[in-house]
């Protein structure tokens, strides 16, 4: 089973379009495949249009030479269109970052964060395939 | 409500529609908020909250279309 992954170089970010899901909500969004990170994290904007409230603190998390702090959320949901057009759901817990301070240049900052897909969801048992040569992008399970 | 699907592949095209002309784009709303359907930028504010209420009098669900922050000239996002 395969899902494609969008590259283009202009941008230059590797992105899966993707619909989040919580309990009570749901958006369609895309998420940023990065190795760097070893946690799964939901940007600043998908939370707020998910109304996500409800989450418990966690450790801090350094982001673009900023320190934020973080908190945890583990009743979400991933949905992806695989290649052969069929929903791949995944349960993920996920981390959200929130300024230390109400500051509106430290929110303003966390705006350009996109959601990050980090190992802890490629380590799901996915395969990560980047042919930059063929121009073939996408996961595999 | 849209199905999970149909609502993955429109998001797709537009999603694919912004990495094209990501530099066009950029170079009209560097440091906005954008909403993008049916491959064209349909609303743009510098808060959120602001862009959330003008699509709602628009009638439009912002659950079901893309919205991006865009990165002002020169930032690379590294990650």
């Amino acid at each position: 089973m395969r899902i494609k992954v969008l590259y283009n170089e202009n941008e230059g970010l590797l992105r899966i379009p993707a619909v989040l899901w919580t309990p009570h909500k749901r958006i369609v969004s895309d998420i940023v495949i990065d190795t760097g990170t070893p946690v799964t994290i939901l940007n600043h904007t998908d939370a707020m249009l998910l109304n996500i409230s409800r989450t418990k603190k966690a450790g801090l998390l350094r982001m673009g030479g900023n320190t934020y702090q973080s908190y945890i959320y583990n009743r979400f949901e991933i949905a992806f269109k695989n290649t052969e057009g069929k929903e791949v759901r995944e349960q993920i817990t996920i981390r959200i970052a929130k300024p230390k301070s109400n500051k509106i240049k430290e929110l303003e900052k966390l705006d350009f964060f996109p959601n990050l897909m980090g190992l802890d969801f490629l380590n799901k048992g996915y395969k990560l395939v980047l042919d930059f040569k063929k121009k073939e992008f996408y996961l595999e399970k | 409500m849209v199905n999970t699907i149909e609502l993955i592949d429109s998001y797709a095209r537009d999603l694919i529609w912004f990495q094209n002309n990501f530099l066009e784009i950029q170079s009209k709303f560097e440091g906005k908020i954008i909403a993008v359907k049916d491959k064209k930028v349909i609303g743009y504010s510098g808060n959120l909250k602001k862009l959330l209420k003008d699509l709602q009098e628009k009638g439009v669900d912002y659950s079901e279309i893309l919205i991006k922050t865009i990165p002002s000239k020169g930032q690379i996002t590294v990650l």
